[in-house]
């Protein structure tokens, strides 16, 4: 039985609360054959920089690989977060999302999957309303502009 | 019928059936369906057409025909290339209405209607909730007329079904009963599909012909376009993608490490 660490979405909890992320990612690893021996969600100062899940694997945790909640953890920041991801699957753990149910396994299969997460990440950025992601948005990076179209 | 977008007809109408232009990809394909859904039947004879259209004689209803049909759409979205065969026939007027990078859904969508069988989809319109910037490809297995078809409302009365919602009391039954009233069954031959709009009011009405229906639903939409509520990476895959993209992702990747 495979083994791996979880990491639910901090930035999404006002809309699916971390019980409810807990119970999709362990269906995820029970659908991969395997179980969740802990888990660390990023804090908010560390949405952008994922440093909670950076600092995790320089400790080379005893895991087949990471569940993370959803995709959209990697586009916190300035542009998709392709290297963690690299390094992460170069670091040999495998990566899994459950909201989208995705699975990457190997840095050829990442490269193969580049332009679906590049997509994912332009169409968010382009199409979803900033004032849906406000709470995370102002914890991120106020803006002034965005700020003062409220007033 | 042809196998090209009619431009003037499909945005008056939002929907074209169109033929394939090439079977072979659809033969194939249902005859793999035939295999699967007789080994899960338990049907030893070999007439493809007799099995579906008279489906319903082994009376599956309820939780054992769901069986079926989850353990027929868990089969072909695992091992059958259901985006690819129904895309080899009908890519012309595919990619001439979303363009040729092209994401389409993961989850394949089989639907069984059975005569007399009252749990058939509700009238609905697929956006919201989907992108309008998609296209769906409704393919049945077998010849469909009357009420072993689907219905569908075209731009125009599809908005004025939209309109019968203003009464919060009665808004959806008024809605339902026009759509159903005005709505036309489409009448296809397997080898055709109907390409839709998702913004389209369709439904079924519960099959009151002799026959089984037996159709897929397979949504196309390009890599870059709008995605309504249905996240991309959530509910597609890529499919194609043109040259030029393809080069212009590799320029990109490189500055992603």
């Amino acid at each position: 039985m495979k083994d791996f660490f979880s990491c639910p979405d901090t930035g999404f909890l006002k809309y699916v609360p971390q019980p409810i992320q807990h119970i999709v990612i362990a269906d995820k690893a029970s659908k991969l054959g395997g179980k969740i021996t802990f888990y660390a969600p990023e804090d908010f100062e560390t949405l952008k920089t994922q440093g909670v899940t950076r600092s995790k694997l320089s400790q080379r945790p005893a895991v087949d690989g990471i569940i993370f909640f959803t995709l959209k953890q990697f586009c916190y920041g300035e542009k998709l977060n392709f290297s963690l991801l690299r390094n992460i699957l170069d670091s040999k753990y495998e990566v899994h999302f459950a909201r989208e149910n995705l699975s990457i396994t190997s840095s050829t299969a990442l490269d193969e999957m580049f332009p679906m997460l590049y997509a994912t990440q332009f169409v968010l950025e382009r199409d979803e309303p900033r004032e849906s992601w406000r709470q995370v948005w102002d914890a991120l990076s106020p803006r002034t502009d965005f700020d003062n179209a409220l007033v | 019928m042809a196998n090209s977008v009619d431009t003037e007809k499909f945005l008056k109408t939002g929907y074209q059936i169109l033929e394939a232009a090439n079977l072979e990809p659809l033969n194939r394909l249902r005859e793999e369906f035939f295999l699967k859904a007789k080994e899960l039947v338990g049907y030893n004879g070999s007439d493809l057409e007799d099995f579906f259209d008279n489906f319903h004689r082994y009376e599956l209803r309820g939780s054992p025909l769901n069986d079926v049909r989850m353990g027929l759409i868990n089969y072909s979205t695992k091992d059958l290339d259901v985006p690819g065969a129904i895309f080899d026939a009908f890519a012309d007027p595919i990619t001439e209405l979303i363009g040729p990078d092209i994401v389409t859904q993961k989850t394949v969508n089989l639907v069984i209607q059975q005569p007399g069988d009252p749990d058939g989809v509700p009238t609905h319109t697929d956006s919201p909730g989907n992108s309008p910037f998609e296209i769906i490809v409704w393919l049945p297995f077998v010849n469909v007329h009357g009420t072993k078809s689907m219905y569908m409302l075209d731009r125009t009365v599809s908005k004025d079904a939209l309109v019968k919602f203003k009464n919060p009391d009665t808004g959806y039954l008024d809605y339902k009963s026009f759509a159903e009233t005005e709505g036309t069954n489409l009448e296809v031959p397997f080898g055709s599909a109907c390409l839709f709009w998702p913004g389209l009011v369709h439904g079924v009405h519960i099959n009151a012909e002799t026959e089984t229906r037996w159709s897929l639903n397979q949504r196309y939409k390009n890599l870059f376009s709008p995605i309504g509520h249905k996240g991309l990476s959530e509910y597609f895959d890529l499919f194609r993608l043109s040259p030029l993209s393809r080069m212009a992702l590799e320029y990109e990747k490189e500055a992603y490490g």
